[in-house]
């Protein structure tokens, strides 16, 4: 009696080291070039998008982590309206080649091309959350791994300025909708950021007044 | 509680000021920053604590890329991990120094700009003969270096 539960609390173990040893395995030529063909065609489906999510970011000079959640929302080609409500509410809204800010209920336009690598970062975001950054292989290398219920696309940038301010973005796409679930941005100093989308709303109506600066 | 308060009505020609932000004791300080140069202009997040007279912060895009970090204590302001676009010495250095006097809890008399009253809002901050402008409206402040063409927003985030 004894013995058989020791046996059994060891093959639980054992068991329990197996599945996180094995959670993600690189992938094969095959396996790649099926996550990308799944994950163009869920872009390509999607029109619009919205989420609630949760961002952590790492911030080492204040020895602290600083978390705000929000909802995002995405039309195609390029709107996108990022919008934290706790612990504050503030908006930053990209479209039609204009950054806009909402604070204390007042709003702040300015032109995109006014920072070009901001400009670049928030490009990246957009084609981080609509699939496309995976076939952006002229700016990125990449490396991908399967698991159980998501895959994970690690993306190093090839470009000199990009890689000053970013280390690697990784992209986890769930294996059920290849809709992005997170996205994990490793600065060259060390802090991380990391994006948790909760519950993808795919195609449903959102009005055009969400991406101007009256809202 | 609130360490610090805000007070342009305490500043005196030449002399000590307190600091133009509140910092609260048990959180950060956020502020919607732009930095305005010419056509070319950064925004983003200013986060801010001040702990055992250091303050420290960083500049950081709405999605949380980071421009820049900051260290002041006293009126010594030290910029580290700039993005390349400000990577350079005279860029970094006037950086600094406004840095330095928008944030710093005191400024004492070794500080970059020595301020004069202008009229009920706005101060005139002045460096030998150079000058600049900050000017204060309710939460909001403005600082112009006027020398570098250089003009910083700072909106509380609440």
């Amino acid at each position: 009696m004894y013995k058989t539960c020791i046996l059994l609390l060891l093959s639980l173990t054992l068991g329990a080291y197996t599945s996180i040893a094995q959670q993600y395995k690189p992938a094969t030529a095959e396996q790649k070039k099926e996550i990308q063909t799944k994950v163009a065609q869920a872009s390509a489906h999607t029109n619009t998008l919205q989420s609630p999510f949760t961002q952590t970011k790492e911030l080492s000079v204040l020895s602290e982590i600083v978390t705000s959640q929000g909802m995002l929302y995405f039309k195609k080609q390029n709107n996108v309206r990022w919008q934290y409500n706790t612990p504050y509410s503030y908006v930053f809204i990209l479209s039609n080649g204009k950054v806009t800010i909402i604070n204390n209920n007042k709003s702040n336009t300015f032109d995109a091309n006014s920072n070009k690598l901001f400009k670049k970062v928030s490009e990246i975001m957009i084609a981080s959350v609509n699939g496309t950054l995976l076939s952006n292989e002229t700016e990125f290398a990449s490396q991908y791994f399967v698991g159980a219920s998501t895959v994970k696309v690690t993306l190093i940038p090839k470009d000199k300025e990009l890689k000053k301010i970013m280390n690697t973005i990784t992209l986890t796409f769930s294996k059920t909708s290849w809709l992005v679930q997170t996205i994990q941005m490793m600065e060259q100093g060390g802090d991380t950021t990391t994006i948790q989308f909760t519950q993808h709303n795919e195609n449903k109506p959102i009005s055009d007044d969400l991406f101007r600066s009256t809202k | 509680m609130l360490l610090y308060a805000q007070s342009s009505d305490s500043v005196t020609q030449g002399g000590i000021a307190v600091s133009y932000f509140l910092y609260p004791d048990s959180s950060a300080l956020r502020l919607q920053t732009t930095i305005q140069f010419k056509e070319n202009s950064i925004s983003g997040i200013t986060i801010a604590k001040f702990r055992n007279d250091t303050i420290r912060g960083v500049l950081m895009n709405e999605f949380g890329v980071k421009a820049f970090q900051f260290t002041i204590v006293g009126n010594d302001c030290k910029i580290s991990q700039p993005i390349s676009q400000l990577n350079k010495k005279y860029i970094l250095r006037t950086l600094q120094q406004d840095f330095a006097f928008a944030f710093a809890i005191q400024k004492t008399g070794d500080a970059p700009y020595s301020v004069q009253k202008i009229q009920n809002s706005t101060e005139r901050i002045v460096n030998n003969k150079k000058t600049g402008e900050l000017i204060c409206q309710s939460d909001i402040v403005i600082m112009n270096n006027i020398q570098r063409g250089i003009r910083y927003t700072f909106i509380p985030i609440l």
